[in-house]
């Protein structure tokens, strides 16, 4: 121990330590010396018998040194200032090197900082690990419900559960510690004058207990506030929503807020960085669970009752249980529950089917858990981004290799004669291992910069709208510890790949005069031609990729929505007293449109409770007398105008108006898909439907719509527009046209409201454009990073040629002037230049291709109207290869046709 | 004999005790005069280039059995004296010990017969 401490000092103490012992040496010499002298001989030869008596003096050094510190730390060290004083002697090499990993990197570490956001990083709550999500699809019961169900971020199906089973799903022991449930709601909010609409989630009262989220100030929820039927009315605010809304005011505590008008008191605040466990900006508060029917009325719904799958659930698994063993577990307690039930039920039940619905538990601790739009959207796209941008940072380390090899191969000779006075290989590789990786790490700071210079302009590029909010998306632990992994793994990677070529003693020159000219000649050469055709390959790839998801986008940009975007803008009310009258609400909205349409500037106006291209409405089943099947629609419930307003053609009948009221004849337009699905012949006008089962068929239809595509991605459906002065939802859009690129305002909106109805809460007014802008976030997003990173990649690529065959001009000079000098036609020159890029670019392409077509079907997924190897556009990135490729190779053939023959041969 | 050549392993361990007996001997005392006094003992036995002693030194001093401090030589030079510590002269005592074991140890394999 004690030596160990010595050594580590001496290491410390290096340069003192080494002239104690120089003087030592020079001392014993001395002595022997003069012993020598002493006996009779000369000076010179006394000296040389000294040195014959002590024996080598450098290898005894090198004994000693190892034996007095550490020989790894110490060489490391001694590694670390040349590499230092060689870096700072070579400042353009360095700091190409440098950029070029630090461009890399700094690409990967930003998606990666996206991907970490949106999936992988944990929740800030206690032990994420052991959390899941409960998916239960729903027992068989008497009587008709609606349940819930939703797909997750890699496309499994994630069922709701009713409040009745939740409870079932806590009272079993189901090998977990403990089970929450949570819903979101999207209630009006008065905590002030101004009414707005907040996001909420309604919790089970163990729900912060069991994440262990403590209160910033006052409390948390506790299971006692969520006794049933009908638990106390209070409400949590999330700490953001406290800073955002009452600037982190105290006195908040005890305070009143009514949520869709119903008061609750204000008991605490949520603890800082916790906002939900559904990503994003996350609820604005948490309302007990047995509070729900108070706070969110719906008609006719029981919120606790069996008849609603409505909840998400997550359990806490009991320590040492994995996800697996509680899945089996539970999936053998819910066979018994559903065999129980389906024995108590007379309607009959597809039980078949019930049975191919399975039980699951997934991760529930992570970002990608969250089953938030954002990482629905998202998760895919970012992990093939990252797979595109590894690619690059492949590439770059190519180069770097590439440059790494060239400097060696002009250093052969210096290796050469260090390896033969006894340095060991070993010795050399330390050093190109601490070269490479000083180098990588250099890169790996710098490229926090690039980093967060990328995050931001892809914010500002990309339409991230409102799930940028709650992403905090600046470059935290977590991504510097990513940069620092991926820092020392490319430094790795180049060390492996440049430095035991560099180092091999086959490789390196005999120690001849004039034999440097064939320095970096097999081997290296070797390996830096597959590095090429590697790179070639690589960047085809991405350059094909990123050319079709450009066109994709191209494809989604240029969708005809089937109605005029231009000028429409759009805000939502949520609609006073969800619990009162139709008459009340359907009077507000006539009062509404008729203010709307007094704003300055505006052209026509309507109302809708779902936006065509847009929004994805429910439906049911409709009917109509005579015919025997029933079609799946959707249903949007509309104003007066609406189609005159958005600018959909009718092909025939009418638009709804003022007198399509409740209490008048009930009427309906159908769209051109509906009426063909319904009639076959498509003459509809007239006719009646029934929209609803079990309704009667008195609906009669008076339009027909054009089909409109239901998205950028779907075709028409049958869609049925119903006039909402009939029979109003509780949420509805308003839709204005104005002039001449205005829009609604904000400020206009709201004083609009307060003189309609200064309860009513409303959301920003937008253009109809942004939204649907941002509904392409992913494609617009896949199409700018993909292209970013081809472009970077044919660079790097471009480079690497470059560099490869100016190497290979340089070191064939001597053979290049010879041929000049006899008299080679300089077209013969330039084709001995360029058919090394022709061949490496020609090998590498196709390899490319190959590689492409057999990872297109990551990439087909994401298009949108041409397939994953769409000729043309594969035709055309190869032939942008190609050009590029080419043009690399012009310098060095222009520089080897006009080498000057005599020079070439007189440097010999 | 000098022709023959002494095993390294062997020579690292032997050449231990006769640094420690030398200095035992002698009492403080540089590099270059232990090398001289070895050397005479030894009496052309021991093929050694001097420069190997001062890893042997090193180690020594490392194990905390001497001790090396700058002084003057007798010729009035700069030298580095090395001298005993208390734990190195314990140490001598073991390392005699297992010498007088080792050596007769080897004796009962190499003449067997004179042992009978």
């Amino acid at each position: 121990m004690i030596a160990l401490l010595r050594r580590l000092l001496a290491t410390v103490r290096w340069n003192k330590a080494e002239r104690d012992l120089d003087a030592e040496i020079r001392f014993h010499l001395q002595s022997l010396a003069e012993e020598f002298e002493a006996r009779g001989l000369d000076r010179n030869d006394a000296r040389l018998a000294a040195r014959r008596a002590f024996g080598g003096v450098e290898p005894m050094k090198e004994v000693y040194r190892d034996r007095r510190g550490l020989p790894l730390v110490e060489g490391m060290l001694r590694d670390l200032r040349h590499t230092g004083r060689s870096l700072r002697r070579a400042p353009g090499f360095t700091t190409v090197v440098v950029a070029t990993i630090a461009l890399a990197i700094g690409a990967n570490a930003a998606v990666f900082l996206l991907l970490d956001h949106v999936v992988l990083r944990p929740l800030p709550v206690a032990q994420p690990s052991e959390l899941v999500i409960v998916s239960v699809p729903p027992l068989p019961l008497e009587k008709a419900t609606s349940a819930g169900s939703g797909r997750g971020p890699d496309g499994q199906m994630m069922y709701a559960v009713s409040y009745p089973l939740y409870q079932t799903l806590r009272r079993r022991d189901l090998l977990f510690q403990d089970v929450l449930a949570h819903r979101p709601i999207r209630p009006t909010l008065l905590a002030g004058t101004t009414p707005m609409v907040a996001d909420a989630e309604l919790v089970t009262g163990n729900y912060f207990d069991m994440l262990g989220i403590k209160a910033a100030i006052g409390r948390t929820l506790q299971p006692d506030d969520d006794h049933a039927p009908v638990g106390n009315a209070v409400a949590v605010l999330s700490h953001g929503f406290w800073q955002r809304e009452f600037g982190g005011d105290p006195s908040v505590l005890n305070r009143t807020i009514r949520v869709n008008n119903y008061p609750l008191t204000i008991v605490g605040v949520a603890a800082p960085g916790f906002s939900g466990t559904g990503g994003g900006r996350g609820p604005d508060f948490f309302v007990p669970l047995t509070m729900g029917n108070q706070v969110y009325q719906r008609r006719g719904l029981d919120l606790l009752s069996d008849a609603v799958s409505h909840l998400s659930v997550i359990a806490r698994l009991a320590p040492g249980v994995s996800r697996e063993q509680a899945e089996k577990y539970l999936r053998g307690v819910y066979e018994t529950l559903f065999n129980e039930a389906v024995g108590r039920t007379t309607k009959p039940f597809n039980v078949e089917r019930a049975k191919a619905r399975p039980v699951s538990l997934f991760p529930g601790g992570y970002a990608s858990s969250a089953q938030s739009a954002v990482t629905r959207e998202l998760k895919r796209t970012l992990e093939l981004l990252m797979g595109m941008v590894a690619l690059v940072l492949l590439i770059a380390a190519g180069n770097v290799t590439n440059l790494l090899v060239a400097r060696g191969a002009a250093r052969a000779r210096d290796m050469a004669i260090r390896l033969a006075i006894g340095a060991s290989r070993w010795r050399l590789l330390r050093e190109r291992l601490v070269e490479s990786l000083v180098l990588a790490l250099i890169a790996g700071v710098a490229s926090l910069f690039v980093t967060s210079w990328v995050v931001r302009l892809l914010t500002l590029v990309l339409p991230f709208g409102d799930r940028a909010a709650g992403l905090a998306l600046t470059p935290d632990r977590r991504v510097v510890g990513f940069i620092f992994l991926v820092a020392v793994a490319t430094g790795l990677y180049i060390w492996l790949t440049s430095a035991l070529q560099v180092t091999r003693r086959s490789s390196l020159p005999p120690l001849y005069a004039g034999a440097t000219r064939q320095a970096g000649a097999g081997k290296p050469l070797r390996l830096r031609r597959g590095l090429v055709v590697v790179q070639v390959a690589l960047s085809l790839g991405l350059l094909c990729a990123s050319a079709l998801l450009a066109r994709s986008l191209y494809n989604l940009l240029t969708v005809d929505p089937g109605f005029k975007v231009e000028g429409l803008s759009t805000f939502s009310v949520q609609l006073p007293d969800a619990a009162g009258t139709a008459e009340r609400r359907t009077l507000f909205l006539q009062l509404l449109l008729e203010n709307v349409r007094g704003v300055p500037g505006v052209q026509a106006a309507s109302i809708a409770s779902s936006l065509p291209f847009i929004d994805s409405p429910g439906g049911s089943w409709a009917s109509t007398p005579g015919i025997e099947k029933k079609i799946s629609y959707e249903a949007s419930h509309v104003g007066p105008e609406f189609f005159r307003t958005i600018g959909m053609p009718l092909v025939a009948g009418r638009d709804f108006n003022q007198h399509d009221v409740s209490g008048a004849e009930k009427v309906a337009v159908v769209n051109e898909a509906m009426a063909s699905a319904l009639f076959g012949d498509g003459k509809a006008i007239g006719r009646l439907v029934s929209y609803e089962e079990d309704m009667p068929a008195e609906t009669r239809i008076v339009g027909i719509a054009k089909d409109a595509k239901a998205g950028p991605r779907t075709d028409a459906r049958p869609t049925i527009y119903l006039p909402c002065l009939q029979r109003p939802a509780t949420t509805m859009n308003v839709v204005a046209r104005m002039a001449g690129g205005e829009m609604l305002s904000a400020g206009g909106v709201r004083t609009l409201l307060k003189r309609v109805d200064s309860s009513v809460a409303s959301s920003e007014p937008r253009a109809i454009a942004d939204i649907i802008a941002e509904s392409l976030l992913r494609d617009r997003m896949l199409a700018t990073l993909s292209a970013f990173f081809a472009v970077l990649a044919m660079a790097l690529t471009g480079i690497g040629l470059f560099g490869l065959t100016s190497f290979g001009v340089a070191r064939r000079s001597h053979e290049i002037g010879v041929r000049l000098a006899l008299g080679a036609a300089r077209s013969s020159i330039v084709w001995l230049v360029v058919r090394e890029v022709a061949v490496l670019t020609l090998v590498g392409g196709a390899l490319g291709l190959a590689a492409y077509v057999a990872a297109s079907r990551a990439v087909g997924t994401f298009l949108f109207g041409l397939s994953a190897t769409d000729p043309q556009t594969v035709a055309a990135a190869t032939i942008v290869l190609a050009a590029i490729a080419l043009s690399a190779g012009v310098v060095p053939a222009w520089r080897a046709v006009h080498l000057d023959p005599a020079l070439t041969l007189r440097d010999e | 004999m000098s022709t023959e050549r002494t095993k390294p392993d062997l020579l690292q361990g032997t050449l231990d005790v006769m640094v420690l007996r030398t200095l035992e001997t002698m009492g403080p005392q540089h590099g270059f005069g232990l090398a001289k006094r070895i050397l005479q003992i030894s009496d052309g036995l021991l093929n050694l280039n001097q420069g190997t002693l001062y890893p042997a030194l090193l180690r020594l001093e490392q194990r905390g059995w001497i001790r090396a401090r700058w002084g003057t030589s007798e010729n009035n030079r700069r030298a580095r004296f090395y001298e005993l510590t208390r734990a190195g002269r314990s140490q001598i005592a073991a390392e005699e010990r297992d010498w007088a074991r080792t050596v007769a140890l080897m004796q009962r394999f190499l003449r067997p017969g004179e042992e009978g």
